[in-house]
């Protein structure tokens, strides 16, 4: 029972994280894992009301991954937002700013946000890539990578594929054409 | 709808808590369980102990605390975490900020008139 209740609790994390880089979120879900099992050894997470006190202290898998977004490097943030603190009471003037301790990720603080937003950098890379080629052939898509791999708006992983599919589209596709022509 | 004067204080907490976790290491170095253990102990510090994993995080590339992984007699192999010589330049410069901020603050609020009476 206490089992099937950690299996709960971790997948929920799991789901929670989906959209952290995956490295952060096995990372996370590992750190959270180790906290349940420390409890075990101790005897501290026995029974399964136990368990359950252990899980409600360390509050719902959501708020762990809120915290995650918060520990994202400031400097992406601002730059996503236009250097805007999201909405909500969060233009406090806390932390004094200018202070050597005001660093690593104190904002931005309010609401969740994933660094997602699009600005000029993100539409001029997927135009770049989509049409870029019929502008300046192979340099156009070129361009327009360089500029998705700057954005903060993409994940790695998301980035990754933008590239495998532009080399594909642009490279390969063209290649084939050649082949063909020089075939026929 | 959370009252105003609460999410202020969630505010304050999240901005003051890994200052907190910092002073905690510098008498000693810790794994996340026994210092969220003796962080959970002080009352109004932290609300949901799971989200100190990603300050520990936040702390490591901030380049704060520095960590080493040990075998446990029991249990899972432990990450023992320690402050770095940045981590304490940073806690001394906060402490000092909070020490000017706080009496700034309580000043403010013994001068209003009424303060900490309930309407």
């Amino acid at each position: 029972m206490t089992e099937f209740a950690v299996q709960a609790y971790l997948e929920r994390l799991e789901r929670a994280g989906a959209a952290l880089e995956p490295q952060r979120r096995a990372e996370l879900v590992a750190e959270i894992t180790d906290h349940i099992s420390e409890a075990r050894a101790r005897g501290e997470a026995g029974t399964p009301a136990e368990m359950q006190a252990l899980l409600d202290r360390l509050g719902p898998p959501e708020d762990i991954v809120a915290a995650s977004w918060e520990t994202v490097d400031s400097r992406r943030a601002e730059f996503a937002t236009g250097g805007a603190a999201p909405s909500g009471p969060s233009g406090t003037p806390w932390p004094v700013t200018g202070s050597s301790w005001a660093s690593p990720g104190a904002q931005p603080v309010g609401a969740p946000t994933m660094p997602s937003r699009w600005g000029g950098l993100e539409i001029a890379a997927v135009v770049l890539l989509c049409i870029g080629g019929f502008i300046v052939p192979f340099v156009g898509p070129i361009v327009g990578l360089i500029l998705a791999w700057i954005s903060p708006a993409w994940s790695t992983a998301e980035k990754w594929v933008a590239t495998g599919l532009a080399l594909v589209l642009t490279m390969v596709l063209p290649l084939f054409a050649l082949l063909f022509l020089v075939a026929a | 709808m959370e009252l105003p004067a609460r999410n202020a204080l969630a505010q304050l907490r999240r901005g003051v808590l890994e200052f907190c976790v910092l002073s905690l290491l510098r008498a000693e170095e810790l794994y996340p369980f026994d210092l969220i253990q003796r962080l959970s102990a002080i009352d109004g510090l932290v609300t949901g102990e799971g989200t100190i994993y990603p300050l520990l995080s936040r702390l490591r590339r901030a380049g704060w605390v520095s960590t080493t992984w040990r075998e446990s007699d029991s249990g899972p192999p432990r990450r023992y975490y320690s402050i770095t010589t940045d981590g304490g330049a940073a806690l001394a410069a906060f402490t000092a900020d909070w020490r000017r901020f706080t009496e700034s603050v309580d000043r403010v609020l013994s001068d209003a008139p009424g303060a900490g009476e309930p309407r």
